[in-house]
C-alpha cells in the first residue's frame, strides 16, 4: 500500500502527445504535412510553430482549428495473456490564432490559444493495471502572447511567453477490500499552471530555401489546490485521510530546428528535427498535504524519462487551381525508457503518417484538413512495478481548420 | 495534375500498408512435454484452499490448485473437482470453529470468528459421491498421514482419523489419500506436504505434536512416506511438480507479536519488575527492566527457575491471548506459558528438520525429473522484500501484507494466486510449456468492515 500513487501521472502527456506538446496539433496545414512547418509560415499558428517566421506571413490572419483525437488500445499481459482494453473517449484539442501587423511593418503581433496536452485514457474495470491508474483525464490550454520581427528581409525573430492552465483527474484502485469484495478507489483532481517561454528564428537563405530555428522554454507546472480522495473500507478511512496535495510537474525544454525547400512554386519540401529534453522528469513526488496516506507524506512516481527527439518530413502541392494537397510523416524516439513504461502513457518509438488538403474558396477564407494516425506498439517489463506485456493502440486525429485573412 | 495523381496514389499505398501492420500480442500456449488432462493436487490445508482458520467455500474456491486447473484448461487440462462446502457455511476449522472475520473490537481491527461454532455438519456430511476429487487437500495432513489406510475412519476414536478426509472419501475404513489420488490415474500431479510434519510441533510451541523423523518406514519416517508417495504417483509415468515447505517465521502467525512486546511507560514498573526478578537478573536469565521495550518473561522448563525472560530471535505465536497480554500481566509478572513460544532451542529443531524435508523434497524432484517449486524462497522473497503483484506490493504483515489470511498460517486469494503462479513458472520451465500466470488483478488479500 505504500506507493499507492505511482500511477498519479500528473498532468502527463498520454500517448498522442508522447513528445510533449510539441506535436503540433495546433495547425491544421502542418498535421498534414508531418506537423512540419519551422521554417514554413503560413498562417497565424507560425506563431506556436516558430514565432521567428510570423512576421513574414504576407497577410493578417485568424485561423481556427480542431482535431479530436480517437484512440484506442489494449495491454496484453506477457505473463497471463489476459488482455485489458483501453477504449478512450474523444478528446478535442483546439487551436485559435490571429496574427496583426500595420501594412509594411516590420512587428506582427499575435495571440495564440492552444491545447498543448491532453488525453483521456479509460481502462476497462478490473484491468492489469487498475493499481497503477484506471482512468486519466487531462485538460490543457495555453495562451502565448506572442511578437515576431522582420529584421531584414531574410531574417526573422520572435518570442512569445507562454502562459499554461491544466486540470487532471486521475483515478485508480486502492488494494483494500471491502467486505463485500470491492476494491476501494482513488481520485486525485488538480489544476495546475505555468509558464514559459516559445522563441523562434527564421532565416530565407534564398527564395526556395528557408532555414529555422526554434527553443521552447521548460516549464514547471505547479498544483494550486489538488484533492486527494478515498473510497475505502470504514475501518481503515483513518489511513486514507482525504485532503489536498501538492505537486511540480516539470515539462521539458524543446529545441527544434528545420528547413523548407520549395523548388517551385507549387512544390515544399520540409525536414526538420526536435530534441525534447525530459531529463527533470526523473522523479515524481507528489505530497499530501495533511496526514499520512498508508503511513506516506507523499508518494513517488519513479518515472526517469530520457531525450526523446522527432524526425520530421513533410511534403505539399500547391496547385495553380484553389486545392492543395499535402502528406508527411514523422519518427518519434519515446523519451521513456525501457522498464519504465505505465499505464498512463504507454508512449513508444513510433512512425505516425499524415495526409491533408485545403481549399482556398476565396484569397481571403480557406479550408484545411488532415488525418494523422498514430500506432503504438511496445512491449515493456515496468521495472518498479513489475508489469510485462504489450501495449497496442491505434490513434486517429482528424483535423479541421479555418483561416480568414484580413 | 499529374503529379497530383501520383501523390494521391502514393499517400493510399502508403496508408494501407500502416492499417495492415496490426500484431497479435498474446504469446502462444504450450502444453509442452507435459499432459494436464488429469491433474489431481495431493497435499495438506494449503492444498484444500483453508483459510481463515477454517474450510469455507470462497477458500477452496481460489485453492492454489483450483487456480492452477482453471490455467491448465487453456492447454489441454480437464475438470477439476474439489469437496466444496455449502456456499452459504460458516465453514469449519480443525477445532469445530467458524472462519475468522476482520472486526472492529473496542476500536481496533481484531480477527474474530464469523459466528459462535463452525458448521459441524461438514464433518458428518460426505461429499464423496461428487467424487472423485482432484484436488486431495486435506486440512491436517502430514507426509506421514497421506499414506495412512483408513485416514478417514471413525472407528479409530478422536485424534486417530481425519474427519476432513472422511468427508470426501468413498473408503474410510481403507482407504488414503494416496490410494485414493492414484486411483484417479493422473496424467499430472502436485504434492506440497510436509508444513505440517513440522507445524503440529511449531503451531503449539513445542507443547503438542511432534516433528517427523526423518528415518522410519513409510507411514512413520518423512523420506520412506515422501518416496511411497512420488512412487505410486509416477507409477504410470505421470509428469509433476513437487514443493518444499518454507521457514515457519516467513508466516504472521510466529512473527506478529515481537519478543520485547513488553512496553514499559514508568520507571516504577521498571523498579518494581526489578526488585521481583533480582535474582533471576543476577542470574542473567533476565535483563534489567527499563522504560520502553522488553523481552517478555517465558516458561522454559529447562532453566532451574522454570522461567526467564525472551531472547531476540525466538517467538511469541499468534495463538498468545491478547488480553491476557494487554491486562493480565502476561509476560511481565507472570511468565508466558510454553505452548505460546517458540524458544531458540525448539526453533533450531523446526529449521534443521525443514533444511532435511526440503533436501529430501529436492533430491527426490531431481531423481524423478519432476519440476520443484521453491516455496520456501518464495516465501521468504515476500517476507524480506514482498512482490509485486500488478502495481501492489504483497507482504507477509499480518493483516496488511495482503498474502496471509487471518490465521496468520493459511493464504489470502492473492496469495494462493502468487502461489499458484510459483508452481506454474516451475512447471513452464521443467516441461518446456507455456502455461499463462494466473491474473492477481481480481483478487484480494484481507477483507475490511
Amino acid at each position: 500500500m505504500k506507493k499507492l500513487f505511482t500511477g498519479f501521472a500528473f498532468l502527463v502527456p498520454m500517448a498522442v502527445f508522447g513528445q510533449g506538446y510539441q506535436l503540433n496539433l495546433q495547425g491544421t496545414r502542418q498535421i498534414g504535412k508531418g506537423s512540419t512547418g519551422l521554417a514554413d509560415p503560413t498562417d497565424a499558428t507560425a506563431m506556436f510553430t516558430n514565432p521567428g517566421s510570423t512576421a513574414f506571413l504576407a497577410a493578417n490572419d485568424v485561423t481556427f482549428g480542431i482535431t479530436p483525437a480517437f484512440s484506442k488500445g489494449t495491454f496484453t499481459d506477457a505473463q497471463t495473456n489476459v488482455e485489458s482494453r483501453s477504449d478512450n473517449p474523444v478528446v478535442t484539442p483546439f487551436n485559435l490564432s490571429a496574427a496583426y501587423g500595420a501594412k509594411n511593418s516590420r512587428f506582427k503581433y499575435g495571440l495564440a490559444i492552444y491545447t498543448p496536452f491532453g488525453s483521456t485514457m479509460r481502462w476497462e474495470p478490473g484491468s492489469a493495471g487498475r493499481f497503477e491508474t484506471k482512468e486519466i483525464a487531462l485538460l490543457s490550454v495555453s495562451f502565448q502572447p506572442t511578437v515576431s520581427y522582420r529584421i531584414n528581409n531574410k531574417l526573422g525573430v520572435g518570442l512569445g511567453l507562454i502562459y499554461t492552465y491544466g486540470h487532471v483527474q486521475i483515478k485508480k484502485d486502492v488494494p483494500v477490500q471491502f467486505g463485500n469484495g470491492d476494491f476501494g478507489d482513488a481520485t486525485i483532481d488538480c489544476k495546475a499552471n505555468g509558464f514559459g517561454l516559445n522563441a523562434g528564428l527564421y532565416y530565407a537563405v534564398t527564395n526556395q530555401l528557408a532555414l529555422a530555428f526554434t527553443y521552447r522554454s521548460a516549464m514547471n507546472m505547479k498544483t494550486g489546490s489538488g484533492t486527494a480522495e478515498f473510497n475505502v473500507p470504514a475501518s481503515v478511512a483513518a489511513n486514507f485521510p482525504n485532503q489536498p496535495v501538492n505537486a511540480t510537474l516539470p515539462l521539458p525544454q524543446i529545441f527544434g530546428l528545420g528547413m523548407t525547400y520549395k523548388p517551385s512554386k507549387t512544390w515544399t519540401f520540409n525536414l526538420e528535427g526536435y530534441l525534447s529534453d525530459w531529463s527533470q522528469y526523473d522523479t515524481i513526488r507528489i505530497n499530501y498535504e495533511q496526514a499520512p496516506v498508508a503511513g506516506a507524506m507523499s508518494s513517488d512516481l519513479i518515472r526517469e524519462y530520457k531525450t526523446g527527439f522527432t524526425l520530421r518530413a513533410g511534403i505539399e502541392y500547391l496547385s495553380e487551381n484553389k486545392y492543395e494537397l499535402r502528406a508527411g510523416a514523422f519518427f518519434s524516439k519515446s523519451p521513456i525508457q525501457d522498464g519504465y513504461v505505465n499505464p498512463d502513457v504507454p508512449d513508444a518509438n513510433r512512425i505516425n503518417p499524415s495526409i491533408g488538403a485545403s481549399y482556398n474558396f476565396t484569397n481571403r477564407f480557406r479550408v484545411d484538413a488532415a488525418v494523422l494516425a498514430e500506432f503504438i506498439n511496445r512491449k515493456d517489463r515496468n521495472v518498479v512495478s513489475g508489469i510485462e506485456g504489450t501495449y497496442n493502440f491505434n490513434i486517429w486525429l482528424p483535423s479541421i481548420g479555418l483561416t480568414y485573412k484580413f | 495534375m499529374k503529379s497530383s495523381n501520383l501523390f494521391i496514389s502514393a499517400i493510399t499505398l502508403a496508408a494501407l500498408s500502416f492499417a495492415s501492420c496490426k500484431k497479435d500480442a498474446k504469446t502462444k500456449v504450450s502444453a509442452g512435454d507435459a499432459d494436464f488432462s488429469k491433474y489431481v493436487a495431493i497435499g495438506n490445508s494449503l492444498t484444500a484452499g483453508y483459510a481463515d482458520n477454517a474450510l469455507y467455500y470462497d477458500g477452496q474456491m481460489v485453492s492454489y490448485p483450483n487456480l492452477i486447473a482453471q490455467q491448465l484448461k487453456q492447454v489441454g487440462g480437464g475438470e477439476f473437482r474439489q469437496p466444496l462446502v455449502d456456499a452459504a457455511s460458516v465453514g469449519v476449522g480443525s477445532s469445530g470453529n467458524a472462519r475468522l472475520v476482520l472486526s472492529v473490537v473496542n476500536g481496533a481491527l481484531t480477527p474474530r470468528p464469523v459466528a459462535a461454532s463452525g458448521d459441524l455438519s461438514i464433518f458428518t456430511t460426505s461429499v464423496a459421491a461428487q467424487g472423485s476429487f482432484n484436488n486431495m487437500g486435506v486440512p491436517g495432513a502430514k507426509v506421514t498421514t497421506a499414506v495412512f489406510p483408513g485416514y478417514g475412519n471413525p472407528a479409530n476414536g478422536l485424534g486417530n482419523y481425519n474427519p476432513f478426509f472422511t468427508r470426501m472419501t468413498t473408503s474410510p475404513a481403507t482407504a488414503s489419500m494416496l490410494s485414493d489420488a492414484a486411483a484417479q490415474k493422473p496424467s499430472f500431479f502436485t504434492v506440497f506436504l510436509g508444513n505440517n510434519d513440522v507445524l503440529g510441533y511449531a503451531s503449539t510451541g513445542g507443547a503438542g505434536g511432534t516433528i517427523t523423523p526423518m528415518e522410519g518406514s513409510a507411514g512413520i519416517g518423512f523420506s520412506a512416506s515422501y518416496d511411497a508417495i512420488v512412487t505410486t504417483l509416477t507409477a504410470n509415468g505421470a509428469k509433476g511438480a513437487l514443493a518444499n515447505i518454507a521457514d515457519v517465521t516467513t508466516a504472521p502467525f510466529f512473527t506478529t507479536i515481537p519478543y520485547n512486546g513488553l512496553v514499559l511507560t514508568a520507571q516504577a514498573q521498571a523498579d518494581a519488575l526489578n526488585t521481583a526478578y533480582a535474582q533471576l537478573i543476577t542470574a542473567g536469565l533476565v535483563s534489567t527492566f527499563k522504560v520502553g521495550a522488553n523481552g517478555f518473561i517465558i516458561a522454559d522448563a529447562a532453566v532451574p527457575s522454570g522461567f526467564r525472560q525472551m531472547r531476540a530471535g525466538e517467538l511469541v505465536l499468534l495463538s498468545t491471548p491478547q488480553d491476557s497480554l494487554k491486562t493480565g500481566g502476561w509476560g511481565s509478572t507472570k511468565p508466558i506459558a510454553n505452548q505460546y513460544i517458540l524458544t531458540a532451542t525448539e526453533l533450531g529443531l523446526i529449521r534443521t528438520a525443514t533444511s532435511n524435508f526440503n533436501q529430501k523434497i529436492r533430491s527426490v524432484a531431481e531423481v524423478k525429473g519432476l519440476a520443484y517449486v521453491d516455496v520456501s524462497g518464495f516465501l521468504q522473497e515476500v517476507k524480506d522484500h514482498g512482490v509485486e503483484a500488478k502495481g501492489r506490493k504483497i507482504t507477509t504483515t499480518f493483516v496488511t501484507g495482503g498474502a496471509f489470511s487471518l490465521d496468520g498460517i493459511h493464504l489470502t486469494p492473492v496469495g494462493n494466486v502468487l502461489l499458484a503462479n510459483e508452481f506454474i513458472k516451475a512447471i513452464n520451465q521443467k516441461y518446456n510449456a507455456f502455461v499463462p500466470l494466473v491474473d492477481p488483478s481480481g483478487y484480494g488479500g484481507v477483507k475490511f468492515p
